[in-house]
């Protein structure tokens, strides 16, 4: 229908409000117009022909459903737009309305014919046949799940001209056969189903003359009439599984519910022809395929419309059937797939996790490929810093042996050294006693030169090897002192020269060093002794202080003498360094102990002197000492090489 | 007076039996230069089978073959000589064989001044004299 749409006019006189209202109603006309227009261009389009399917059966019916769904995919074309109308006879609830059902197809499509009918199962066909002149003329049919043992050669061929299609293939003599071969022992086949199952057993028992063969019209029996034949059926018994619909009770079955019936009720295995029965309690068989005659049955239906004649396509009789297994059933009855026959398919398999749960499977595969490389990347790193850190303690341990070797061989060269040097110098100052006297004053003079340097070498090899010596540890495992007993030994060393001298010594309250005593006695003697002997002032005094913090202890020893010059300050530190050039005999070793000493526990010494303000020093050790053996801190690491 | 004197180095042992001779003019002073003779003449095996127990064992330390320390032990753990004074006379200080020090009588550091040195005979003097040494320090 069209609308002609007349513009309202715009009243100069109108209020600006109700201008607007008018536009707006104006507006909608004209889409509303447009719309319309489309609509019915649209509706002049030109389409493809529509197709009709024509089921037997009910919607809901398992062989029914898999033949639409065939017919819907083999109809399916990018290239078509097909229309599909699907109408079910419902020839097994309701065998005698077919011409009702005449009618209502008759109005239904009064306007406009189907271009081409599929038609499923007997049923239909024969009512299309019947019903030919006055419904569906002239319109070209496919048949599919036409039973051959309806004899559809014969009924159909007098319509070839408009008619041709799929037939059903029934392969009873294939899954008779089958059975006797899976269950050699059988020596009764019975078949329950429609009349046409009594046919089959006929011909098994042909096949078979020695197994007994019987049949069961189920529509004859009622369902527990049903049942107890089939509990009562002798061992050794395969039962055949034909369709059937209701019992003569007209209680319905539908395929899956007269397979699990028939399956439950018989203490024997069950075969059939049906795949739709195939899940439900029968073992299997060779089964037709309704969704493969749907599919055939679309081709040949896509051929008509495109202009090959019915006549033209030969009846498609091959059946494609395949041989179809239920596992559970299989399961039950003890049958190895291997005895089943080559390309067998095998339905409801248990499935495996796999298949159950294949996200979280690929998720969990997929994790643990993220995290092995995460693991991989980690180890390859943890890998490299290991063999960094074996690199570093290989380094580490050989400058800690290459320390080790130097000590050694200045231990031994000090302490094999020192015997024959005592001789020469003992033996020299011998020699100069006993030709006192007798040698002239140069050779008297040359003489005492070597007695000084020998006895001098003696000295500076002893005390090089005290220097080795000194950080010995055979001390016992802790290190801690009590500094203030230390330090009373110590000064009950020196005593008499701090009574003699009126030195005076203010200590204060000394905490527990962590230091062996030894070491600790070591350097406050060599402290108190450097105080005493280079001191030179009439009333020395010197102080001894500590502080105990978190870190580390400190001890000061200060005295008020002539100091050390701030210039060899850090010098006097050092092996044969001496910071009194008026020290006489002494070699300048006892400082050098004091920092080796220190170092080995990790603290420190230094000097804090002015010339001025006498010598100040102080010396550190951390209150958990660190031990190095055998290695200098950057402070002592020129005095490293006692050898120089 | 008998006197042991264990010392490898021939100067060593020429002065130290001088500085014995001069603090003690009647001293005997047999002189080994290793362990292994000691032992023999403490065990009195050939070539000293005939020898005498000494008085006194003047002992010095590091030896070639068998060190002082092993036969101070030996001394110690035999009841014919565990009783025999034994004097430690070593260039090493006594902090370096604490074991010989808690085992000897005396333990002597070898000075490297002559007059020091000498005072070694007076040590062994003192023992004759009073029947006893005075442990050092």
């Amino acid at each position: 229908m069209e609308l002609v749409v007349h513009p309202v006019p715009v009243r100069r006189s109108r209020s600006p409000r109700r201008s607007r209202l008018d536009f707006a109603l104006a507006g909608t006309l004209c889409l509303f117009t447009l719309a319309n227009t489309a609509r019915a261009a649209e509706d002049t389009k030109d389409k493809e022909p529509n197709v009709l399917l024509l089921n037997s059966y009910h919607a809901g019916y398992r062989w029914t459903d898999s033949i639409v769904q065939g017919v819907q995919n083999g109809l399916a074309s990018p290239t078509r737009d097909l229309s599909l109308d699907i109408e079910y006879l419902d020839a097994r609830r309701q065998p005698a309305s077919s011409h009702v059902f005449a009618e209502l197809l008759r109005e239904k499509f009064s306007r406009e014919a189907p271009r081409i009918i599929i038609a499923s199962d007997d049923a239909a066909v024969q009512f299309l046949i019947q019903n030919r002149s006055t419904l569906f003329s002239n319109t070209p049919v496919v048949f599919c799940g036409v039973n051959e043992y309806h004899g559809t050669s014969s009924y159909v061929q007098p319509y070839r001209s408009w008619m041709t299609g799929v037939l059903e293939k029934i392969s009873w003599d294939e899954t008779v056969d089958l059975a006797m071969r899976l269950h050699p022992d059988t020596r009764n086949l019975v078949a329950i189903g429609d009349p046409t199952m009594g046919a089959i057993a006929d011909r098994a028992g042909l096949r078979f003359p020695y197994t007994h063969t019987s049949s069961i019209r189920a529509a004859e029996l009622s369902a527990s009439e049903i049942q107890q034949r089939l509990a009562g059926l002798p061992d050794n018994t395969v039962v055949l599984l034909g369709a059937f619909t209701q019992d003569r009770l007209h209680r319905l079955f539908t395929i899956r519910q007269s397979a699990a019936f028939v399956a439950g009720a018989a203490l024997s295995p069950v075969y059939t022809v049906t795949k739709a029965a195939v899940g439900f309690g029968p073992v299997g068989g060779k089964v037709a395929d309704g969704y493969k005659q749907g599919l055939s049955a679309a081709k040949m239906a896509l051929r008509i419309m495109d202009g090959t004649s019915p006549a033209d396509i030969p009846i498609d009789g091959s059946g494609n059937n395949e041989f179809l297994f239920d596992y559970k059933a299989l399961q039950k009855w003890n049958i190895p797939a291997r005895s089943l026959p080559p390309a067998s398919i095998v339905v409801d398999r248990p499935k495996h996790f796999y298949t159950i749960h294949p996200v979280w499977i690929w998720s969990g595969l997929g994790f643990g490929a993220v995290q092995s490389v995460i693991i991989f990347l980690l180890l390859a790193e943890v890998r490299k810093r290991r063999q960094a850190e074996i690199e570093i303690k290989g380094h580490a341990a050989a400058l800690a042996q290459s320390n080790y070797m130097l000590e050694q061989f200045a231990f031994v060269t000090a302490h094999d050294f020192q015997e024959p040097i005592r001789n020469v110098a003992i033996f020299t100052q011998l020699l100069k006693r006993r030709t006192a006297g007798q040698l002239d004053e140069e050779a008297n003079e040359a003489l005492g030169f070597v007695a000084n340097g020998s006895n001098r070498l003696f000295l500076m090899v002893r005390g090089l090897l005290a220097w080795v010596r000194s950080i010995d540890t055979d001390q016992g495992s802790v290190p801690s002192a009590d500094a203030g007993a230390v330090l009373a030994q110590v000064l009950d060393k020196h005593w008499p020269a701090i009574d003699s001298g009126h030195v005076t010594v203010d200590a204060s309250r000394m905490p527990h060093i962590p230091m062996h005593a030894t070491h600790l006695r070591q350097v406050l003697d060599q402290l108190i002794a450097n105080a005493l002997q280079h001191a030179r002032v009439d009333d020395l005094r010197i102080t001894i202080s500590a502080e105990n913090a978190v870190d580390a202890c400190t001890l000061v020893v200060q005295d008020n003498g002539v100091g050390v010059p701030s210039v060899i300050a850090e010098r006097v530190f050092g092996v044969f360094k001496k910071g009194d050039l008026e020290s006489g005999e002494r070699i300048g070793m006892g400082l050098a102990i004091c920092r080796r000493i220190l170092t080995f526990y990790g603290g420190r010494i230094w000097i804090e002197s002015t010339e001025t303000n006498g010598c100040r020093v102080v010396f550190t050790v951390p209150n958990r000492p660190d031990p190095v053996e055998s290695a200098e801190t950057a402070s002592g690491r020129e005095h490293a090489n006692p050898l120089g | 007076m008998r006197i042991l004197l264990v010392e490898d180095n021939a100067a060593d042992a020429r002065l130290s039996s001088l500085a014995i001779r001069r603090a003690h003019s009647g001293a005997e002073v047999i002189t080994v230069d290793d362990g292994i003779p000691a032992l023999r003449y403490l065990k009195q095996e050939e070539p000293f089978k005939e020898a005498a127990l000494p008085d006194l064992v003047l002992l010095d330390l590091n030896l070639r073959a068998l060190d002082g320390i092993d036969v101070l032990r030996w001394i110690r753990q035999q009841p014919r000589t565990r009783d025999i004074p034994v004097v430690i006379f070593s260039s090493s200080p006594r902090d370096a064989h604490v074991e010989a020090a808690a085992k000897a009588d005396r333990y002597v550091e070898k000075p490297g001044d002559l007059d020091e040195y000498m005072k070694i005979g007076r040590v062994v003097a003192e023992f004759f004299s009073t029947g006893s040494l005075r442990s050092t320090p």
